[in-house]
């Protein structure tokens, strides 16, 4: 029996301490608004919900004036709210599909492309052993999140690009165990991407615009890695 | 609060992938995880042994995801086979391996996976408990305030179940040999 609880404890271990990409300080964050929820008393009080979505507003509308492009959702719209040279306010609008929450599968481009509200990035350069078209599925979470997969698989090689909306937050941190194997890879344009090691395969994380990437690749060189992420466009 | 922050981050991520094992979907096991988290801030005081802080929160976030998981049994999970691989996916062998035995020590190695990602709820929390957080049986059974007969027998049963598992394995891969 002895045997048998440590290989139980090995490989427990094994699968619990597996690296899963967390942002920690987001987790806290809304640990300490789950906290705060649980200590209001439940009133319903609609002039008071009026005033803290008028605030919302005001305060997403002055950030996003503060930057370049800003992202924001109401209902189905999604808008990019754009300053200008000029010091204008460009507010551009785009109706998003609706869909079910789910996994969808053998999608083609253009229908993966018309069925999130962000820009997916199309990889330009490709390993020539990789098969394609590639394999193209989304999976869609509570609104408006949802994740795109582009997978390739040729025998033991394999490449696959994932894009995820990570909804209006922003200034994320990509979360690493302290025990994984990781550095920071300088890759194009001053974009550092998280790469994590295994004998099995490499993974690069990193955000980019509100989209969290992640390219999963065994049994290619780092060098075309590289060439994959930078003709991301 | 600050201290109770530490806690938290220290502790996060372990009982987050103890959640996701058990309910097998990434949204519920974060539900799970700050639940427990939650109920531990209120309950902090109750808490006899410091040290054991993470595998009282494992205890606490075990049992709401059992109750999460029994309220959506029927529902069919999402992003099930990500989470799937995530916990059976061997990706590390040992270097000094020949290529066949590498091949079958990563094969076998999934296998035995496969069966702990296969335990129902109940015998995965007892398991994790055990062998992870390295509670004795007393102990589980006072932080799940059940009989320690019940958390004996549970685990009796997860045994066998995997004892069964491994020799069907051990069978199968000393074929190939």
């Amino acid at each position: 029996m002895k045997e048998l609880d440590k290989i139980i404890t090995q490989h427990i271990q094994a699968m619990l301490d597996a690296p899963i990409p967390i942002e920690l300080e987001e987790k806290w964050r809304d640990f300490e608004k789950r906290k705060k929820q649980q200590q209001k008393p439940k009133k319903f009080a609609p002039g008071k919900l009026i005033i803290v979505a008028a605030s919302v507003l005001i305060v997403f509308l002055v950030t996003a004036m503060n930057s370049a492009v800003v992202i924001g959702f109401k209902d189905n719209l999604f808008q990019w709210v754009t300053k200008t040279n000029q010091g204008g306010i460009v507010i551009s609008e785009k109706r998003n599909p609706e869909y079910k929450a789910g996994t969808y599968h053998n999608l083609t481009w253009e229908e993966a492309k018309s069925m999130v509200s962000y820009e997916l990035k199309d990889p330009q350069y490709i390993p020539e052993i990789l098969p394609s078209p590639p394999e193209i599925s989304l999976s869609a979470e509570e609104y408006p999140l949802s994740e795109v997969t582009i997978k390739y698989i040729e025998e033991e090689t394999s490449l696959k690009i994932k894009q995820r909306n990570m909804g209006i937050n922003e200034n994320r941190n990509i979360y690493v165990p302290q025990n994984a194997e990781h550095r920071k890879l300088p890759v194009r344009n001053g974009l550092e991407v998280i790469v994590l090691e295994n004998e099995g395969g490499l993974k690069f994380i990193w955000i980019e615009n509100n989209v969290r990437f992640e390219v999963l690749a065994k049994e290619i060189p780092e060098e075309e890695i590289i060439k994959v992420i930078n003709g991301l466009k | 609060m600050e201290a109770f922050k530490l806690y938290y981050l220290k502790y996060y991520q372990r009982v987050y992938a103890t959640c996701l094992l058990i309910l097998k979907n990434y949204a519920l096991a974060e539900e799970a995880t700050q639940e427990a988290f939650l109920k531990a801030y209120t309950k902090l005081s109750t808490l006899k042994d410091q040290e054991k802080f993470g595998a009282w929160v494992a205890a606490i976030a075990t049992k709401l995801s059992i109750d999460i998981y029994n309220q959506n049994k029927k529902l069919s999970l999402f992003k099930e086979e990500e989470v799937r691989q995530q916990y059976t996916e061997i990706w590390e062998t040992p270097d000094n391996y020949e290529p066949c035995h590498k091949y079958i020590e990563k094969e076998t190695n999934q296998e035995i996976r496969k069966a702990i990602y296969g335990l129902t709820p109940v015998l995965k929390q007892m398991v994790i408990l055990k062998y992870y957080w390295n509670l004795t049986d007393p102990e589980i059974a006072e932080m799940l305030n059940i009989p320690v007969g019940t958390v004996k027998s549970s685990l009796y049963r997860a045994r066998k179940l995997l004892e069964k598992k491994l020799t069907v394995i051990d069978r199968d891969y000393r074929k190939l040999i």
